[in-house]
């Protein structure tokens, strides 16, 4: 308990995926995945000011406790300029919180890289997935083209719906690997996705800042 | 052409085309149709599902047989499809001729029998052959050469409908000359329908200047509405209406309509069926005064000259006042002056009468009422005002006829050739059975006529010494000073039934005639006959 007073003056690092893939909005919804990203962000930004938690940006803007924290950090990330996907973790220090939110739809081995460096540094850290409904569901058929809008693969299936369930598959399989190097990091994995509301994931995401583990696979909402 | 559909191609080589369906479904069968695009982040994720699985993905069934009836309706509609195709140029080596009727009797269909003309130039032009285009209606002054059928079609599109009929006689030299130099190939013939004494010789010179070559005889599309036979009866306007031929039997009875000269609607009526097979009657009856005012007739929404009629004075009824010297209830109407008279004129003129007994004021009565001629039978002597008033009438353009009688003879005023009326007069009272016989063997006896023996020897022979002796050379230049002197608008005529029996012979319709505007040759003013 002592050493918890303590370390809940400790630093909260944020990071939201502004990359293209992030740029993304299906029929299904009505929010762009940045914008649902940055809507968590900014609001957990805010909430970790107000109890006088120190946030921060890594790469971007130093931990300071600031009431206007939200603020500030809005103003840091509009002149960002070539947003990555993952970020610098060299200040990432011990008894440091990290929250990531993204598509965490890299290359696995990138985001597994990354997840291991970080958490090698002994900070704690919590992702969240954002993911459209689309890109879960994948309600294609047909011949289609699909385009990644980050790195301008192209891919054409002839018929698209005979795709659906290995595409499942395959995300699932990518969400478990993720999730299973997130748990044995002692990291906390939540998915959310565009059609329902960024409260949801908020009071998910507040719960486990504050240690409260609600529900381990309760994240999906 | 033709099969069983009534259907022909402008260029049935692009039939062909149709070959090119089996190919163009091998082809829709063969490419996959363009894929949907879609952005899609996890795109990468797919990356070895794609290796897994190519199939490509064929068009729909109904989508190839959709696109398969469209690539045919396009080479249909390149074949150009002509329902019936009529206008089929008859074969034969040699330019085509083509006679188009553009009387009045083709205003109707015009574009119709144009249509059909082109058509048939346009296919002799694809086949290079010459045209020779003749319209009837044009008389023998036009090309009657074989032209180049692109020259000939902007020929045709010039040519209108004429509002008159059609003169194919004066053709026939022309075109036996045109025939002499370059024999046609084909002789096509759109004709109105029309039947004129000439048409039957017509068509025989068609024959035998087109010789071996084919001749074709397009008709049957009628002829408009025509207006004919305005008659302006003393009821009414009446006039004939011969229905088009190309209306349908159950049509809407044609209306006739009467304008002004400034085109305002004076009357409408609809023309019924008369007492003659297919012939329509028209009746307007309208007062006199509005129907003399009628310039132009024509039947309602037909586009044609033969449904127009215009009206000119020659349809007036002009107004005639009678004046008579005698009273007017007299116990014998047939020995009134007045009776012959009314019996000539009624049939052309609205006639008017005094009701005043006194002739001064008849005749101010009738000058008033806008009479155009004024007739007095056997007045003597007028009044000095009623002489003022009748001179000022007939400066104005008035016409005044005086006819003789004893009242005339007894005393005249200067309102007539003193010296002739007189002088016929006594001549008739003196020897009365030479004028009769001399009226008798001329039925055809004339005013001038009648007045000429007065100067020549029949008055010298006739006269027997007792009475006066007028001499030629006196009488000659007093008729002609009296007749100048009030500007040809004063007859004297010897026509009273009481001094010569056979007087009504006198104003027998040639005369009268002149009343209606068409005034016969040899009725001649009185100044002519004195020379």
């Amino acid at each position: 308990m002592r050493e918890r007073e303590w370390e809940a003056a400790h630093t909260v690092w944020l990071w939201a995926d502004l990359s293209p893939s992030m740029l993304f909005r299906s029929h299904l919804s009505d929010t762009v995945k940045r914008d649902r990203a940055l809507v968590l962000l900014l609001a957990l930004a805010d909430l970790l000011a107000e109890t006088g938690e120190r946030v921060g940006l890594p790469g971007l803007r130093r931990p300071v406790a600031d009431r206007h924290a939200a603020e500030r950090i809005a103003a840091a990330l509009a002149h960002a300029k070539d947003p990555v996907s993952l970020p610098d973790g060299r200040d990432i220090r011990r008894f440091s919180d990290v929250v990531l939110i993204g598509d965490l739809l890299d290359p696995l081995d990138e985001t597994l890289a990354w997840l291991q460096k970080v958490a090698g540094s002994g900070a704690r850290g919590h992702l969240v997935m954002v993911l459209d409904p689309v890109e879960e569901t994948f309600p294609f058929a047909g011949r289609t083209e699909f385009r990644d809008p980050e790195t301008g693969f192209r891919l054409t299936s002839g018929k698209a719906e005979t795709w659906r369930e290995a595409y499942r598959d395959r995300l699932e399989a990518h969400r478990t690997a993720i999730g299973e190097v997130a748990r044995r990091a002692g990291w906390t994995f939540l998915v959310h996705h565009t059609d329902r509301p960024a409260a949801e994931a908020m009071l998910v995401l507040h719960s486990r800042l504050s240690g409260i583990l609600l529900d381990d696979a309760g994240g999906t909402g | 052409m033709g099969g069983l559909l009534p259907l022909g191609f402008a260029s049935p080589l692009a039939l062909a085309g149709l070959l090119l369906l089996p190919v163009i479904w091998w082809l829709l069968r063969l490419l996959p149709p363009s894929p949907r695009r879609v952005a899609f982040p996890p795109a990468r994720l797919l990356e070895d599902i794609g290796k897994r699985e190519e199939t490509p993905d064929t068009s729909p069934l109904w989508l190839t047989i959709l696109r398969l009836l469209l690539a045919t309706a396009l080479i249909l509609a390149l074949a150009g499809p002509q329902w019936r195709p009529g206008a089929d140029a008859p074969s034969g080596e040699g330019p085509l001729w083509i006679l188009l009727d553009n009387g009045w009797a083709a205003s109707a269909d015009w574009e119709t029998r144009r249509g059909a003309a082109e058509r048939l130039v346009a296919s002799a032009a694809e086949q290079g052959r010459p045209v020779l285009l003749a319209a009837t209606a044009e008389g023998p002054d036009q090309p009657l050469v074989a032209q180049d059928a692109r020259s000939v079609v902007e020929r045709l599109r010039a040519m209108e409908p004429r509002p008159w009929p059609t003169s194919r006689g004066e053709l026939t030299i022309a075109l036996r000359k045109a025939a002499n130099i370059r024999p046609p190939g084909a002789l096509v013939w759109f004709s109105d329908d029309v039947a004129q004494p000439t048409s039957a010789r017509f068509v025989e010179d068609l024959r035998s200047i087109a010789g071996q070559a084919d001749l074709v005889v397009y008709r049957g599309l009628g002829h408009p509405p025509v207006l004919a036979g305005a008659r302006n009866d003393p009821e009414a306007l009446t006039a004939s209406v011969i229905p088009s031929t190309a209306a349908p039997a159950d049509a809407q009875a044609p209306r006739v309509r009467a304008f002004d000269e400034k085109g305002l609607l004076l009357g409408e009526t609809v023309a019924t069926a008369g007492a003659t097979e297919g012939l329509l009657d028209m009746r307007l009856e309208l007062p006199v005064e509005l129907r003399n005012d009628v310039a132009r007739l024509e039947i309602d929404g037909a586009r044609s000259a033969a449904a127009v009629q215009l009206l000119d004075d020659r349809w007036q009824r002009r107004t005639v006042g009678l004046v008579s010297g005698a009273s007017s209830d007299q116990a014998q109407p047939l020995l009134s002056p007045l009776y012959y008279l009314e019996r000539a004129l009624s049939p052309f003129a609205e006639l008017r009468h005094a009701r005043e007994a006194d002739v001064a004021d008849a005749v101010e009565a009738l000058i008033s009422q806008g009479v155009s001629v004024l007739v007095m039978a056997d007045v003597g002597r007028l009044s000095e005002p009623a002489g003022e008033a009748l001179r000022r009438w007939i400066e104005q353009g008035g016409v005044l006829v005086r006819f003789a009688g004893p009242r005339l003879a007894g005393g005249s005023d200067d309102l007539v050739p003193t010296g002739c009326a007189r002088a016929t007069a006594l001549w008739a009272a003196r020897c009365p059975g030479r004028n009769r016989s001399r009226l008798q063997a001329s039925p055809r006896a004339r005013p001038s006529r009648a007045c000429r023996p007065l100067r020549r020897d029949r008055l010298a022979a006739g006269a027997g010494g007792t009475g006066p002796r007028p001499d030629r050379q006196e009488l000659g230049p007093a008729c002609r000073r009296h007749a100048a002197g009030h500007g040809q608008h004063t007859r004297a005529w010897n026509a009273d039934p009481l001094s010569c029996h056979r007087g009504r012979k006198l104003v027998e319709p040639s005369a009268v005639r002149h009343l209606r505007g068409d005034a016969a040759p040899d009725h001649r003013p009185l100044r002519d006959t004195g020379s």
